[in-house]
C-alpha cells in the first residue's frame, strides 16, 4: 500500500474494523451457502405442498445436485474472497502528521481522505451497545477545523487506544511547533 | 426430448444437455477468472506486507483448486449421467 507521505513522516499505527464486523458480513454468505441444501433436504423429507391435501416429493438425481452444489460453493467462495479483501483494504493509518482514511467502496472505487492531526479539534469515542462493549470496538468521531467538519471511523477495534495515539501525537506536534519563549521576557515576568 | 416440440419451438440455445452443462461450467469459470484477476490486482497493489499477500494467495489458491476440482468432477459425472 503506497501512502502519500511526506519525507519526514512515519507511520505510527494502521488499524481496521473489528473482526466481528467481518464475521457479521460473512454470516449472510454462510446462510446463503447452506440455504439451498437445507431447502432441498426439507422438501425431500416433508414434500412440497401441492393442492389442499397432497404433497409432492422433490427428487433430484445426485449427479445434478453435486453439479449445482459445486457451482454454488464456488460462487459463494468468490463472494467470501471479495468480502475479506474489502475488509482488509478498508483501513485507517495514523502517521506522525496525518490521519489517513482509506475506504474501499467497491473494487473500482477507492477513496483516501487525509486529515492533518493539528487540525483535529475534538475526538469522541462511542461504544454503542452490549456487543461493542464486550468486544471492545466502537466508533470514533473526529471534529476537524476543515471543510468536512465531522469524520467518523466506524466499528474499529480498541477505539480508546486509537484516540490515545491521536491525542498523544497531537500533543507532540503542538509542543514541537509551539513558539519558544523569549528568555528576556520570561526573566522580566519572573522578576 | 419431444421432436415435435423441438421443431415447432426452436430454443435460442443448443438443447443438448452436455452443451448446457459445459456452457454453465464455462460461464462460472469465466466469472471466477475475472474475479481472481481483480483480487490479484488489489492484493498486489494495496497489500501492506508481502507476507499478507502470500497468505491471501495461498488460502485462495488452495480453496479455489479444491472447489474447481469438485466442479470439474461433477460436470463430468453429470455429462455421463444425462
Amino acid at each position: 500500500m503506497k501512502l502519500p507521505l511526506e519525507e519526514h513522516e512515519v507511520v505510527l499505527l494502521t488499524f481496521r474494523k473489528h473482526w466481528i464486523i467481518l464475521l457479521l458480513e460473512l454470516l449472510p454468505l454462510a446462510i446463503l451457502f447452506v440455504l439451498p441444501f437445507a431447502l432441498y433436504y426439507l422438501f425431500q423429507v416433508t414434500g412440497i405442498p401441492f393442492g389442499p391435501t397432497e404433497t409432492v416429493r422433490l427428487e433430484i438425481p445426485s449427479t445434478h445436485l453435486f453439479f449445482a452444489g459445486a457451482a454454488w460453493s464456488l460462487i459463494i467462495w468468490m463472494r467470501v474472497a471479495t468480502t475479506v479483501t474489502h475488509y482488509y483494504l478498508d483501513a485507517w493509518v495514523i502517521t506522525s502528521d496525518h490521519l489517513i482514511d482509506i475506504e474501499q467502496k467497491n473494487f473500482f472505487h477507492r477513496q483516501t481522505t487525509i486529515l492533518r492531526l493539528d487540525r483535529i479539534q475534538d475526538t469522541t469515542v462511542e461504544t454503542p451497545g452490549i456487543l461493542p462493549t464486550l468486544l471492545h470496538f466502537g466508533n470514533i468521531h473526529v471534529q476537524t477545523a476543515g471543510k468536512e467538519r465531522e469524520f467518523v471511523m466506524r466499528g474499529i477495534a480498541n477505539p480508546k487506544y486509537v484516540r490515545e495515539v491521536i491525542l498523544h501525537q497531537q500533543d507532540l506536534l503542538y509542543h514541537n511547533n509551539a513558539p519558544v519563549p523569549d528568555p528576556q521576557i520570561t526573566r522580566e515576568f519572573q522578576a | 426430448m419431444n421432436p415435435i416440440l423441438h421443431d415447432t419451438l426452436p430454443l435460442p440455445f443448443p438443447a443438448d444437455p452436455s452443451t448446457i452443462i459445459w456452457g454453465v461450467y464455462g460461464l462460472v469459470l469465466a466469472v471466477f477468472l475475472l474475479i481472481t484477476l481483480v483480487l490479484l490486482y488489489h492484493w498486489i497493489r494495496y497489500a501492506e506486507k508481502r507476507s499478507v499477500f502470500m497468505v491471501c494467495l495461498t488460502v485462495y489458491t488452495a480453496g479455489s483448486s479444491f472447489l474447481i476440482a469438485l466442479f470439474t468432477i461433477s460436470a463430468f459425472m453429470l455429462t455421463a449421467a444425462v
